[in-house]
């Protein structure tokens, strides 16, 4: 039996030289691309389709020019954007105390990070609406340290979505922090205050500007995923204030209108993948300018 | 002031790890609380919540349904997303960062704009209200993590060892089944523990998928949550707890042990 | 330089009793010299003696447990490292990635309120000092070693600092470009009238840089001079080894009416009872120091007070010199280095010879 020295055989038709040599173990890759080409981008497209009725674009037109709908789109913006700003800033402490410091330091904060991610979301945000209900833990809290009289509506409000889902994505935002922050040498800090550079300037000119490209990687993260959310806002929301993902399940269980909902799908479908453009187009940005700024 | 931006740095790094722990923490002593409303800290103790929830026959149906779906998904998604990340892993091709790209869109994809083409899509092929339907969805979003799990694996994995085991003469599948499998094992087992754990918790897309006969455990807590919050729920809750962790210190021990 | 003019003036840097305890590990153990405007020093030692710690004491980055330190005649003790005034050149530079070179430069000059024009035309100045003039724009990561090196060194002086501080400058710098590097460094702070305090654990560095030298060994302070000091009087066994190659010939002290005897089996030294080195053989046992080019090779019996025999194991030619190994007649072996090739050419390895030294050369160390 010939044996190949490496991994591509020459197939034995007949090719052009400019046919892709394809060798046997690349068929394996095959299944899970068929199957992921059946089961999740046809009903990817499958929505695209309903949503285009005939090509008729009236059921985006009625998006966007309905008040309820715009606002709705903008609610999600809004709520995305202010869980980011949140997000990235609770984030970035705990980032730099991972970054920088001792071992069982991280080990604990690690911990502490990823023991959330393995329970479920759903799980989490129910933990958050008995901690936030009235006569949860935060309110009793908050109680006898004498900060209120009466107990504070945090369920069912815009401030109870922000905190679950800042709860949810703070790890997606200290993860790229940290590993951005574990490149940055403390003995720049050194440097700069032998040069006569008070912590805070320093910070402000030298360490900052080097985290930046992970602070940029964190909130486009953060945003691109929060745009999405269901599950949170859904059980620590008002109905008053849902974002699009709400919208679109209403759509497609209360209202049956499977081709508006699907409008709406496309729309968050877009929307994300905008986002996740620009973390693309930011990140190669930054790694550009990383490369000229990577460390001596 | 140098130690004054210590302690106020420390204070908030602190207050951060609590805001982390304390929601997952939470949940398992709720569940033993004597009271019928969920309090915590929880009152008295007794384990009757438990007994409510395994006793009880939807409740037993629908960790049935999530036993029987998780597996299936385990199996089925560690077998293609293996097979998948090897290709990707041993050869270059034109294409394949798109390849790649697509087996890991699923993880970036808005879990409702999924639920709701899922639905229409399987509602035509009659996939709608059955444990096969559920397994095919839950496999589309277990797949990337294996695929991410294996290429690491594989990745730290000696690249000469093939080459050496194809030139000494064995065939491929034999190089296959004896030197890069069990080189990979890591990666496969931890692949399939998250592709349990993913099916396992999944909730958005179910709900669109399942009726009442095939319900899971995620979408009883959820309608549970909806309608009437008692500490029952928060027993299922750390049972599920109990089982993710077990998975994950599982996938660790998997990994320290080959490593 | 007018050396009586220096004496007098407050010296640039002083170190009193300097301590420092982590938890019961003495990482210096009074510390204690000073440093004239304009010198050069090198702290030397191995790793963990203490050289390191003492510079990011001087630095400020390290507080001392005990003692004091001075820079100009002012306690600076307890204040950080921001105000005191001093640059600083890190061992991997720690050049700002974000910046030019010029910016780089430029910082320290920022910190202290210099607007940018300023900022701009002081750091092109010093940039030509160091020969980067050209390299203003680059980022760090684009140039070599060697330019980084200089670019940290000028973002170092450019603010005139009161000391100038290098953490083992030439350790990420290739073999061949050191020896250069350390002669330009050298120029370039007396260019600029800097007092400068170097840490390298390379005695060859120390010697070519630096005016005096101050020796480390496990947190103390061994010896500090000349390295010519260091070199021909070294006060410690350990001093005589680490700086330049010694023989350290160990042996038992006899006192004779007009000198003082050190001998062994097969060798013998001494000096007369006058000469100062007679204080150092107080003691019973003592060593003797001496380098491989101060032992010559003599013919037949040599009388005298400084001589010795042995075996020679290996004959080394190096080309402008030759090496011998030999054996002394308790096993210790010594080096010798000869030019004379005319007496090297007659002996050959295996053979018995005869070595005698001056008794100026010699150094005595009590044991």
């Amino acid at each position: 039996m010939t044996v190949s020295t490496n991994d591509r055989d020459v197939p034995t038709k007949a090719r052009t030289s400019r046919t892709l040599r394809l060798p046997p173990a690349f068929w394996l890759v095959v299944p899970a691309v068929l199957f992921l080409a059946f089961f999740f981008v046809y009903p990817l497209l499958k929505l695209v389709a309903i949503s285009l009725p005939g090509g008729s674009i009236e059921y985006y037109q009625q998006i966007y020019t309905t008040p309820v709908f715009l606002r709705v789109i903008g609610e999600t913006f809004r709520v995305s954007l202010l869980v980011t700003v949140v997000t990235v800033a609770i984030a970035y402490p705990y980032a730099y105390a991972m970054a920088h410091s001792g071992k069982t330091t991280l080990l604990v904060l690690t911990m502490a990070l990823l023991i959330p991610f393995w329970v479920s979301l759903l799980l989490r945000s129910f933990s958050w609406i008995v901690l936030l209900q009235n006569s949860g833990l935060v309110n009793d809290l908050l109680i006898s340290l004498g900060i209120i009289n009466k107990p504070l509506r945090l369920i069912r409000t815009p401030l109870g979505v922000i905190i679950g889902m800042t709860h949810v994505l703070l790890p997606y935002a200290v993860l790229p922090l940290y590993s951005v922050m574990k490149k940055i040498d403390l003995k720049l800090m050194e440097a700069s205050a032998i040069c006569g550079a008070s912590w805070l300037k320093g910070f402000i000119r030298v360490y900052f500007p080097l985290s930046v490209p992970g602070v940029m990687a964190a909130a486009i993260l953060v945003f691109t995923l929060s745009l999405g959310f269901y599950i949170t806002p859904a059980l620590l929301g008002s109905p008053r204030d849902m974002m699009i993902s709400q919208m679109i399940a209403g759509q497609f269980n209360e209202q049956l209108n499977f081709g508006l909902g699907s409008a709406l799908a496309v729309t968050l479908m877009l929307l994300t993948a905008i986002a996740f453009g620009l973390f693309g187009a930011a990140r190669a940005l930054f790694q550009k300018r990383a490369h000229l700024a990577g460390g001596a | 002031m140098d130690k004054l931006r210590r302690i106020l740095f420390w204070i908030i790094v602190g207050a951060t790890a609590i805001f982390l722990l304390v929601p997952t923490l939470i949940i398992v002593p709720m569940s033993f609380t004597t009271t019928a409303a969920l309090e915590f800290p929880p009152v008295g103790f007794t384990l009757d919540w438990y007994a409510k929830v395994l006793g009880a026959p939807d409740w037993q149906a629908a960790l049935v349904n999530s036993l029987m779906v998780a597996i299936a998904t385990a199996i089925f998604a560690t077998v293609i997303g293996t097979a998948a990340a090897l290709a990707l892993h041993a050869h270059e091709f034109r294409g394949k960062a798109i390849i790649l790209g697509l087996l890991l869109s699923p993880m970036v994809t808005p879990l409702i704009v999924l639920a709701v083409g899922m639905y229409m899509v399987f509602a035509g092929w009659g996939l709608v209200a059955t444990r096969l339907g559920l397994v095919f969805a839950h496999t589309v979003l277990a797949v990337p993590f294996v695929v991410v799990s294996v290429l690491a694996s594989a990745k730290m994995m000696n690249q000469s060892l093939v080459p050496a085991s194809l030139g000494l003469g064995a065939s491929r599948w034999f190089t296959f089944r004896r030197v890069t499998l069990p080189l990979i094992m890591p990666g496969v087992l931890s692949g399939a523990v998250f592709a349990f754990i993913t099916s396992w918790d999944e909730i958005v897309v179910s709900m669109f998928l399942a009726d009442i006969q095939t319900r899971t455990v995620p979408i009883m807590i959820w309608q549970q949550v909806r309608t009437n919050l008692d500490p029952a729920t928060a027993a299922v809750a750390a049972i599920l707890i109990f089982i993710s962790a077990t998975g994950v210190v599982l996938s660790y021990k998997i990994r320290e042990a080959r490593s | 330089m007018n050396a009586a003019l220096q004496s007098k003036a407050v010296p640039a840097l002083q170190l009193e009793g300097i301590q420092k305890l982590y938890g019961t590990v003495k990482a210096l153990d009074n510390i204690s010299f000073d440093l004239r405007k304009g010198e050069f020093l090198t702290m030397l030692g191995p790793s963990g003696s203490g050289k390191t710690t003492s510079l990011r004491v001087i630095a400020g980055f390290v507080q001392p447990t005990a003692g004091r330190l001075l820079i100009d005649g002012r306690d600076m003790t307890d204040v950080p490292p921001q105000k005191r005034n001093i640059g600083m050149m890190f061992q991997d530079y720690a050049l700002f990635p974000h910046m030019t070179a010029l910016e780089n430069v430029g910082y320290p000059l920022e910190t202290r309120g210099v607007k940018r024009a300023e900022r701009e035309k002081r750091g092109m100045e010093m940039l030509e000092i160091v020969g980067l003039a050209h390299c203003a724009k680059r980022y760090p990561r684009e140039m070599s070693g060697g330019q980084q090196q200089r670019v940290a060194l000028a973002r170092a002086l450019v603010f005139k600092p009161d000391i100038v501080l290098l953490d083992e400058p030439m350790a990420a710098l290739d073999k061949k470009l050191r020896g250069q590097m350390q002669i330009e460094i050298m120029h370039i702070t007396r260019q600029v009238g800097a007092t400068v305090v170097s840490v390298t654990h390379d005695q060859e560095e120390a010697l070519v840089m630096s005016d005096r030298i101050a020796i480390f060994k496990d947190g103390r302070l061994e010896q500090i001079g000349t390295p010519q000091e260091l070199y021909q009087q070294p006060r410690s066994e350990f001093v005589a080894d680490f700086i330049g190659e010694a023989n350290l010939l160990r042996g038992k002290v006899r006192h004779t009416d007009d000198s003082v005897v050190v001998e062994g089996d097969g060798w013998i030294a001494s000096v007369p009872k006058t000469d100062p080195r007679a204080q150092a053989a107080t003691t019973a046992n003592a060593c003797v120091v001496l380098r491989p080019e101060q032992i010559h090779l003599v013919e037949g019996g040599a009388d005298g007070g400084n001589r010795g025999e042995g075996v020679i194991e290996d004959k080394i030619y190096l080309g402008v010199e030759y090496r011998l190994v030999v054996r002394m007649n308790d096993g210790a072996k010594i080096n010798v280095r000869s030019r004379d090739l005319a007496a090297i050419a007659g002996v050959n390895a295996g053979d018995r010879i005869r070595m005698a030294w001056s008794a100026s050369d010699i150094v005595i160390i009590g044991a």
